[in-house]
């Protein structure tokens, strides 16, 4: 680990104001369940001189909820979003995705905004000292395209076929949440969908995640959330489906599929939504979306098997929903 | 052999040290501090076969709080390993990760940005990063001195019977090719260790290790110090599993203390644990074996190449050869062992050191042979496995073959056949009913007949105190298995004190004895004999000593739970305390202490003892997600004596929790192109947890073994053995596919059923 200034932050301004000091410099950090890791073995493209702690902002972790829907802070920890019990009745989905991450202590420091911004955990990125300087982090090439891609995504971006790791962003995704952000040239929102780009997100360098709201579903909308990975506890996702779908007189009337684990970001399948709208909940129904959600995967060497199992989670997941 | 009526043995007593584990107050060898102690990183080599051609260390010595730098100029040139073939650091690298240089400095983070200040220019030479690769011919050489990459040269074999003519005569044969993979140690302490070379020559080293007189011999022939200036503790480890005394971390210290005179803590990361530690042997298992259409066996041909990576820590085929040539009744035998260099980490001693690889191959076979026959596999294994006083062929390569021991193979099987309920769930492959639509179930067992004595030299001192409490000093390790609980029965028992009053130190050269190293399931065998015998011996001289009180002879003496009486008429007795008190206080007897010593071995031929076990497993496989839970899982084992009960039970357990992930989860992936490891981590390097299905039920079996004074049996190892084939065989019967490679993640069962 290379020597830091650490700072903290007192309010969101104070941490824009950091942030946009030490530009690239500075990284962010609240529970840092991730970038402990990547500064010890010095994984970054560029090693931080600064951390902007954001955990000693106060206001910045809460639940509530109001007639829109749910409002959560930023910093606002997985156990806190699992153990809720708003999230546990009206939002079960959140809670399944929040309980799937890791181990319990992980989950009491990793936040919710951490989780949606976390880095990819393919190997050759994370390889001490950038020793593998791949296209991700400004180089040439993906390691993992001609290397050891078992982990690696079947869905590729910008060259890279990292596997994006988050559990929140799906099931975020699936019920239709938006990120607040914060920088130096004011607030902005944009859906959780929108805000990957790829090779990364599109959040400036000043700009940090104040909260994410998630709007109340409808009387009849339900949601579920499914992991696939090597171990029932710690794992990332190998192939995660996060499936909300409102079912009003035996007909799905709104859909919306995410997948983890299987692309450089997280990432909502609408083609395989329109295969299930206005129509009902059937095996064949499923079967079709589901072979819809892979339409655009290519499987490099060694990971196929993800291409069957995304099929079988999310014809299981919308089956589970019927 | 002695009575065997017992008072301590076989009692489930609190063990030794566990208050201590579970409140943190257990001292493991990166809690010590000492004044002064600077911190080493290590540098490591970026290349799979390099050269140093000039290293550059002014740069790295000049920064601020580095004390000092390290390289193979300041090592000794005196190789060293099993195989005499590396040294503490060398002129030239062997894989990646291999170690170059090490720099001392105030913290860990200095020592660390002085590791990028050494220039090091290297010559980079072709590599070989796999079996294939190695043994073809022209290969580029790992050890140029060598005359190829196969171990000392040539390949090792082992005949017993006629195989051609016994395999010609068979009605049909079955065979196949396995490719068992590369496990990692992954114990949960990190590797490391504690130096301190003072200004007297004495070099103390604190460090996690399985045998810390071997380690002491080892540093007096490196640094040419007396063997008395030399003090290895290793007072708690974190597991060993055959990997702890791996790694150069005690002697780059060692070399690092000499230089700043100052003590030297040397913590591996996790990624330089998995880099450094031995690793299981990745093997390719070619067998072949011959049957009668009425259930005999005739004969066994077999090919073992094992990857030992870098250097020659070991290269165990010749175990792999006991688990295909010892567990069935096979009168003609035939293996061949290649253990192969690589530019890849090395290999060495872990968990089951060469047999979990043979029993995946050799079981799966018989239960294929089961199958043809149209036999139930459970009745098939127990007509066919080797029974007392069958020849051993694999156990030695001479000409003269050991002899098997008594023991109690038959009611392991068919206790762990009732336990699973085989009667009600086996079926033949593939063939039982479908659950929620995509799950199959079945069922599988392994057997295993496993090394529990060894005719190294042992010793114990007891020692018994002014109040009759005793002191127990053992040159053995306890590695969290245990040990310390099962030698203080044994001692207790033996000498006729309760278990409370016995306190065991291991694993100190200093205070102890020599020991072989605690490795091959004999920990409790040899270290216990030692124990017992120890005990006697104070036993002896305390009663004569007691004799003198009660005006009578030793021999019509007994000692029960520190009471000393007449055999004839136990109510004329005195306590050992009494007597103790009595004799050592003051100078009747011209003692201070009683002592008592033994130092020996015990035979290992013409009889061998074994642990012989069966494990079962029920499996269901998802055939949508290619997903493997295990159901159900047991092992049952005859352990001789079951001297801690629940020591036994829960080293069953622990070797199922290895075999769970070696067969269905570990996978270390290497760069194919660079030979770098990608996943020596917790993360991506996936030993299963609590939640995985780990939980295998054990149970004993005690058949005393004939050649130990307490009948025991070793069972460090045996839980591994077993339950690796019984959940192979367990897939096969669920889905009638046979997987010659594991471990089976869901992606090769997926490619498998024609759906990846």
């Amino acid at each position: 680990m290379k020597q830091f200034q650490h700072f903290n932050a007192s309010t969101v301004d104070d941490a824009i104001a950091l942030l946009t000091k030490y530009k690239e410099k500075a990284q962010i950090i609240a529970g840092g369940t991730d970038l402990v890791g990547l500064l010890k073995d010095r994984s970054l493209p560029t090693q931080p001189e600064v951390l902007v702690n954001i955990k000693t902002i106060s206001g910045l972790s809460y639940i509530k909820e109001d007639s829109t829907g749910l409002k959560i802070g930023a910093a606002t920890t997985l156990y806190d979003i699992e153990t809720n019990d708003t999230v546990k009745t009206k939002y079960p989905m959140l809670m399944q995705a929040a309980h799937s991450v890791a181990a319990i202590v992980t989950r009491t420091m990793g936040t919710i905004a951490g989780n949606l911004r976390q880095a990819t955990r393919c190997w050759y990125y994370r390889w001490n000292n950038n020793v593998f300087y791949c296209i991700r982090k400004g180089g040439a090439l993906c390691y993992g395209i001609s290397g050891d891609n078992r982990f690696l995504g079947i869905i590729g971006a910008g060259g890279c076929y990292t596997a994006h790791p988050s559990d929140m962003a799906p099931a975020l995704i699936a019920l239709g949440a938006s990120v607040q952000v914060k920088g130096a040239s004011g607030s902005r929102s944009l859906k959780v969908e929108e805000m990957y780009t790829g090779l990364g997100d599109s959040l400036k360098q000043d700009e940090i995640i104040t909260e994410i709201s998630v709007p109340t579903p409808t009387p009849t909308g339900k949601g579920t959330y499914m992991k696939f990975r090597t171990r029932r506890a710690i794992d990332f996702a190998l192939v995660s489906v996060a499936a909300y779908l409102d079912i009003q007189g035996g007909t799905v009337k709104d859909a919306r599929i995410a997948l983890g684990g299987v692309a450089t970001q997280p990432i909502r399948v609408t083609t395989a939504e329109d295969k299930l709208k206005g129509s009902a909940v059937t095996s064949s129904a499923a079967a079709a979306a589901a072979s819809e959600a892979v339409r655009n995967a290519v499987a490099l060497t060694m990971n196929s098997y993800k291409v069957q199992v995304t099929k079988a989670l999310v014809q299981r997941a919308i089956l589970s929903l019927a | 052999m002695m009575s065997q009526q017992f008072n301590v043995v076989g009692k489930r007593l609190p063990r030794q040290g566990a208050a201590d584990k579970v409140t943190g107050e257990s001292q493991f060898w990166d809690d010590v501090q000492l004044p002064g102690m600077l911190y080493a990183r290590i540098l490591h080599s970026p290349y799979a076969n390099a050269t140093i051609k000039s290293i550059d260390t002014s740069q790295a010595e000049a920064l601020p709080g580095v004390a000092a730098v390290v390289t193979y100029k300041d090592a000794p040139r005196i190789p060293y390993s099993v195989s005499q073939d590396y040294y503490i650091l060398d002129n030239k690298v062997q894989f990646v990760g291999d170690e170059v240089a090490a720099v001392a400095a105030v913290d860990q983070y200095v020592a660390e940005d002085a590791l990028s200040l050494i220039q090091v220019q290297y010559q980079v030479n072709p590599t070989v990063l796999s079996v294939d690769q190695a043994l073809q011919s022209g290969a580029p050489l790992v050890h140029p001195a060598e005359k190829g990459n196969i171990l000392a040269g040539a390949a090792m074999s082992n005949k017993y019977g006629d195989v051609d003519k016994a395999m010609a005569a068979s009605d049909f044969t079955v065979e196949g090719t396995f490719q068992t993979p590369v496990q990692l140690n992954m114990r949960m302490e990190i590797h490391g260790s504690l130096v301190n070379w003072d200004a007297n020559n004495n070099i103390t080293i604190w460090k996690p290790t399985q045998g810390v007189h071997g380690e002491a011999s080892k540093f007096s022939t490196l640094f040419g110090v007396p063997i008395n200036k030399i003090r290895v503790i290793s007072a708690n480890c974190g597991g060993v599993f055959g990997g702890a005394g791996s790694g150069r971390h005690g002697e780059i210290g060692a070399l690092l203390s000499r230089k700043t005179g100052r003590p030297i803590k040397i913590t591996y990361t996790r990624m330089e644990d998995g880099l450094a530690v031995n690793h299981r042997h990745a093997m390719n298992i070619k067998v072949k074996v011959g049957a009668k259409n009425d259930g005999t066996l005739t004969a066994v041909d077999s090919e073992v190449k094992s990857d030992i990576g870098a250097y020659g820590a070991s290269g165990p085929t010749s175990y792999t050869a006991q688990a295909i040539l010892d567990t069935y009744a096979i009168n003609n035998c035939r293996w061949t062992g290649y253990a192969v260099y690589t530019n890849l980490p090395t290999s060495g001693a872990y968990r089951g050191y060469g047999m979990p690889q043979g029993y995946f191959a050799m079981a799966q076979l018989v239960d294929a042979i089961a199958e043809k026959l149209n036999i139930d596999p459970v009745q098939f294994v127990l007509k066919s496995h080797r029974k007392d006083g069958d020849v051993l062929p694999g156990s030695s390569t001479a000409a003269a073959k050991p002899i098997l021991t008594p023991n109690g193979w038959d009611e392991c099987i068919n206790k762990g056949a009732q336990m699973i309920g085989w009667k009600e769930k086996w079926h033949p492959a593939g063939k039982g009913p479908t659950y929620e639509g995509s799950k199959k179930r079945g069922v599988g067992l392994g057997i295993s007949v496993h090394v529990t004595n060894g005719g190294s030299m042992h010793s114990a001192i007891v020692e018994v105190l002014l109040d009759g409490s005793v002191h127990v000093y053992s040159g053995s390790s306890d590695m969290g298995q245990g040990l310390r609980t099962t030698i203080g029965q044994l001692a207790a028992e033996a000498l006729g004190v309760t278990y409370e009053n016995v306190l065991v130190f291991m694993a100190d050269s200093g205070i102890t004895q020599i020991c072989p190293s605690t490795v091959a399931s004999y920990g409790a065998y040899l270290s216990g004999n030692a124990a017992i015998n120890a005990a006697l011996d104070a036993r002896t001289q305390i009663l004569e000593l007691a004799a003198v009180q009660l005006a009578t002879t030793p021999d019509q003496l007994a000692m029960t739970n520190g009471m000393i009486y007449l055999k004839s008429k136990p109510d004329t007795k005195v306590t050992l305390s009494d007597v103790m008190r009595r004799y050592t206080a003051s100078n009747v007897s011209g003692r201070t202490v009683i002592v008592g010593h033994y130092g020996g071995a015990l035979p290992t031929m013409p009889k061998i003892d074994k642990c012989v076990g069966a494990g079962f497993a029920e499996v269901e496989v998802d055939t949508e997600t290619g997903e493997i839970t295990i159901l159900n899982s047991n092992g049952v084992h005859d352990v001789g004596r079951a001297v801690a009960p629940s020591v036994c039970e829960n080293q069953i357990q622990g070797g199922a929790v290895h075999a769970v992930g070696y067969v269905l989860k570990e996978e270390l992936a290497y760069d194919p192109t660079t030979g770098r490891m990608l996943n020596s981590n917790h993360l991506n390097y996936r030993i299963p947890t609590a939640a995985d299905d780990v939980y295998v039920q054990a149970a004993l079996v005690e058949v005393p073994s004939s050649l130990h004074p307490y009948g025991i049996r070793g069972i460090g190892e045996p839980g591994l053995n077993t339950t690796v084939p019984a959940i192979a065989n367990a897939i096969y019967n669920a889905i009638g596919i046979r997987f010659y490679e594991f471990p089976i993640t869901p992606a090769k069962v997926l490619k498998a059923l024609g759906k990846a």
